[in-house]
């Protein structure tokens, strides 16, 4: 189990950054606010 | 009753004619040589008060000597012009005085501008482009929505529909600005956008609005 201690740690990094990113993407990524009503054209 | 002939030439030419039907006030045939069991074929535009569809329409039309309700731009001909989806949003922009003209069609998304569209189609890299004196962002994207989206500083008007069906809408709608009176020059849609957007509107296309604050 020793020799894979640093795989493991590895991996988690890897994991924690992947997660990181992917919600730093998501937080930057424009998305249209809504507030849209149908209305009749004038 | 306005009596307008249909030049096919594509699946929207085929839904406009189908949209144009619907109208109570429009009798619609086709240019033949386009067979069908549902509207009546003739083999002259001669009699109608104009044609509608894309290049064909316009070369018959310009033939028999009336008005065209195309989808691009005509030059010395009287008609309808841009009865389309840029069409759509340009007439949209035209009480907003200034702001971003933008529209979401299917096709490869390229483009350095980004636009944001209303959910589904969120934000999508756009190219600008010219359309006669106006600049609109072509934002091109795999979903089958398309959108038309004016962005003023006071007002938001945005229309967001399946795009077959908003393109071929955007074509038969410019059958209210003829109905308005006789074409003698070429009329952009977005010269007369009460009466484009209200033929869209009963036709079956909805304009969304909001305010920047009410966001």
């Amino acid at each position: 189990m020793t020799r894979f201690k640093p795989l493991l740690l590895v991996a988690a990094v890897v994991a924690a950054a992947a997660t990181l990113i992917r919600s730093r993407i998501t937080e930057s990524t424009p998305v249209d606010s809504g507030g849209w009503k149908p209305v009749e054209p004038t | 009753m306005t009596r307008i002939v249909v030049a096919i030439d594509g699946e929207v030419t085929t839904r406009a004619a189908q949209s144009l039907s619907a109208h109570p006030d429009v009798q619609v045939a086709l240019l033949s040589p386009t067979t069908s069991s549902q509207f009546d074929t003739v083999d002259s535009p001669d009699g109608f008060d104009a044609v509608l569809g894309t290049t064909k329409a316009a070369q018959a039309a310009a033939a028999a000597g009336l008005p065209v309700i195309t989808t691009g731009e005509l030059r010395d001909q009287p008609g309808v012009a841009w009865a389309s989806i840029t069409g759509l949003a340009l007439a949209l922009a035209t009480e907003l005085h200034e702001g971003t003209v933008a529209v979401a069609v299917p096709g490869e998304e390229v483009g350095d501008e980004t636009v944001v569209f209303p959910s589904p189609i969120d934000v999508r890299r756009a190219t600008v482009e010219p359309v006669e004196e106006n600049k609109v962002y072509i934002a091109r994207g795999d979903a089958p929505l398309a959108a038309a989206l004016a962005l003023g500083r006071r007002l938001h008007r945005v229309i967001v529909d399946d795009f077959r069906f908003m393109e071929a809408v955007a074509l038969a709608a410019g059958v209210g600005i003829l109905m308005q009176g006789p074409l003698a020059s070429p009329t952009p849609v977005w010269q007369r956008p009460s009466a484009y957007l209200q033929a869209a509107a009963d036709m079956g296309l909805v304009i969304g609005e909001r305010t920047p604050e009410g966001r």
